[in-house]
């Protein structure tokens, strides 16, 4: 809600923070530092363990504070400290009104930033999960040892491989209730690999855990000595991510013009945007989509002033040299690396609303900043995501389906495939009546 | 800046997501309206709408709730603040409400609950389609120091189109 500072009460000095404390000079480091960001999306079916061991991850890094252990400490039955009481203490917020269908969570360690998307596991929450791993480099699929791969893992494999996550972790959790057997593992990890060399998974690793003990997600078990492959939050900070990103095609959709009006800066004209890839540099000819001009860019500026390039996910406003007609929606490129101009929409489409989606239906694509309107074609197949079947007689898409689809829209869209550029790869539908978002695409060729 | 390795730093991320948005609701959206008291959340908010439109004015108005209640050098900071950047301040008055009538004072004097009725009389009087707020999430007590960093992550909420990958 809004910040609105408490009633100020006579005699009550407001508490002081030291801003030289090791814990704030800590914080301070943390945040300043550029270090690689990792975004996970977590994935598995209720008690599995996911909030087990996303406490375990935050309180083992650091994230949680003594004192907030403590306090799950007492409130733990049982012999063991609940971890996953960190976590779903967290979840109260959300109760409080507060509608965040994915939970973001922070959590560092000297080497990498950790950006964990909590994503419900269930069939109805597809769409969740959709959006929770859109963006993460790398999804944690939880199995438990005890019941090993159940659909839903299949499921959350094949969505994480549709949605191009880089990288893919099977965490086989609850080893200690399996008398940590390695037969027990193997049988889950070679299941797992065969289901996930029918898919489009470029990297899969496997970890023994326990969450509950802590086994393998910190520091080495000894329970398992037949296990010699790394821990799962060494894997987290030293996966190679870097080359996962797309600093290859300059794309900068613009999102806003900047026209200040007032004496000072009279001429200034700046198109504000977040490059979606590629870098961006002062003197780079550009060309600008649709109108198909060129020109060279004259400055960028970032929220601290100048800046001698511009790479995602920074958000900065690009200066032209020429004054040419530019609006929201349109596509800043390289003349020789543009994306495709198309009105011809061939997508993978999860459908996220109770109306299914049907042929001829009229509909607003949003793809970057740009949106259109369009009609549905036809549905080319409903993918069963539990076998991977194509249905290609199906009439609709429902709420949660996977299906291929074609649009056609009434503008052009400049898009590249999703396999190559997750951000100008993919789009979301809107239902034009009631503003809500419907649908998610992926722009990625038929296979 | 040069940075050669292409990586930003998370304060910078959350600043580059926070401006995405505030530019993407400014974009979409006709009314929206900032919430600025003069206070932490506040002025951080108000920096990146600053930032999200610079040369450029913010082009929208700001809204304060006032308690009648605030140290006065927060509301000179507020005033001073909004002239700086030349944005228009509205302010909803708590103590106007309760001399009109419109809300009761709470036995215990605090006013951190009939200001929501205020607040939103006012954004219907002015018409508002969205708001900016800042929040964090360490506001609760039993987690205060967990995140000292994810107070921004929320800034999204707010955008009534949910759902958006
Ligand atoms: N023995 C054992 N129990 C676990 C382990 N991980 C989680 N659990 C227990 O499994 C139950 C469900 O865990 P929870 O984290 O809430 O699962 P979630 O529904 O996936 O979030 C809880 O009672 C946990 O204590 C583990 O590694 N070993
Ligand atoms: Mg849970």
């Amino acid at each position: 809600m809004a910040d609105i500072p408490s009633a100020a009460q006579p005699g009550i000095t407001p508490p002081v923070i030291d801003v030289h404390s090791p814990v704030a000079e800590h914080a301070v480091e943390i945040a300043t530092a550029r270090k690689d960001i990792l975004r996970i999306a977590t994935a598995g079916s209720v008690d599995d363990g996911k909030s087990t061991l996303i406490g375990r991850l935050l309180y083992d890094s650091k994230a949680i504070f003594e004192d907030q252990y403590e306090a799950v400490e007492r409130a733990s039955k049982g012999d063991y400290v609940d971890l996953a009481l960190l976590t779903d203490g967290l979840r109260a917020e959300r109760e409080q009104g507060i509608t965040i269908d994915v939970a973001y969570r922070y959590f560092s360690t000297p080497r990498r930033t950790f950006i964990l998307a909590d994503t419900p596991g269930h069939v109805q929450y597809t769409r969740n999960m959709v959006t929770g791993a859109s963006t993460a480099d790398l999804a944690i699929v939880l199995v438990d040892a005890r019941k090993g791969m159940l659909e839903q893992s299949r499921r959350h494999a094949f969505l994480a491989s549709l949605l191009r996550v880089p990288h893919l972790v099977v965490a086989v959790n609850k080893m200690d209730l399996v008398g940590w057997s390695e037969e027990i593992f193997e049988a889950i990890r070679d299941e797992f690999s065969a289901f996930a060399s029918k898919l489009n998974v470029p990297d899969l690793t496997v970890v023994p855990i326990s969450a509950l003990h802590g086994d393998n997600v910190v520091s080495h078990s000894t329970n398992t000595p037949w296990y010699e492959g790394t821990t799962l939050l060494h894997h987290l900070e030293h996966v190679h991510v870097a080359s996962d990103r797309n600093l290859v095609d300059p794309r900068f959709p613009v999102q806003y013009v900047i026209r200040p009006q007032s004496d000072a800066h009279h001429d200034y004209r700046g198109y504000a945007g977040t490059v979606a890839s590629g870098v961006l540099r002062p003197g780079d000819e550009v060309q600008v989509l649709p109108s198909g001009l060129t020109t060279t860019i004259a400055g960028i500026d970032g929220p601290r002033g100048p800046v001698d390039e511009a790479f995602p996910p920074m958000s900065v406003t690009i200066r032209l040299d020429d004054d040419v007609d530019v609006s929201r929606g349109d596509l800043i490129c390289r003349p020789a690396n543009a994306p495709t101009a198309t009105q011809d929409i061939d997508a993978l489409v999860c459908w996220m609303a109770d109306e299914p989606l049907r042929p001829r239906q009229r509909i607003a694509i949003k793809h970057t900043t740009r949106t259109v309107r369009a009609v549905v074609k036809e549905l080319t197949y409903r993918l069963d995501v539990n076998t991977l079947h194509r249905d290609s007689e199906a009439g609709e898409l429902g709420l949660n389906d996977i299906g291929r689809v074609r649009l056609r829209a009434t503008q052009p869209l400049f898009v590249d495939d999703y396999m190559r550029n997750r951000a100008t790869g993919r789009f979301i539908l809107i239902d034009e009546a009631t503003n809500a978002t419907v649908g998610a695409g992926m722009l990625t060729p038929a296979s | 800046m040069t940075t050669p390795d292409y990586r930003l730093s998370q304060l910078e991320t959350l600043e580059a997501e926070s401006i995405h948005v505030i530019r993407e609701v400014v974009a979409e959206l006709e009314r929206p309206v900032l919430l600025f008291s003069g206070g932490k959340d506040s002025i951080v908010m108000l920096e990146l709408a600053r930032k999200a439109f610079a040369p450029a004015r913010i082009p929208f108005p700001v809204m304060h709730v006032d308690t009648g209640l605030n140290f006065p050098d927060v509301l000179e900071f507020r005033d001073k603040r909004v002239a700086e950047l030349g944005v228009q301040l509205i302010v909803a008055s708590v103590p106007d409400a309760i001399a009109a009538g419109t809300v009761k004072e709470e036995p215990n004097g605090s006013r951190n609950r009939i200001q929501t009725p205020v607040l939103l009389d006012a954004v219907e009087e002015h018409g508002f389609t969205a708001l900016f707020g800042g929040a964090r999430r360490d506001e609760d007590k039993a987690r205060a120091k967990e995140r000292l960093f994810s107070f921004r992550d929320e800034f999204g909420q707010w955008d009534p189109k949910n759902q958006r990958p």
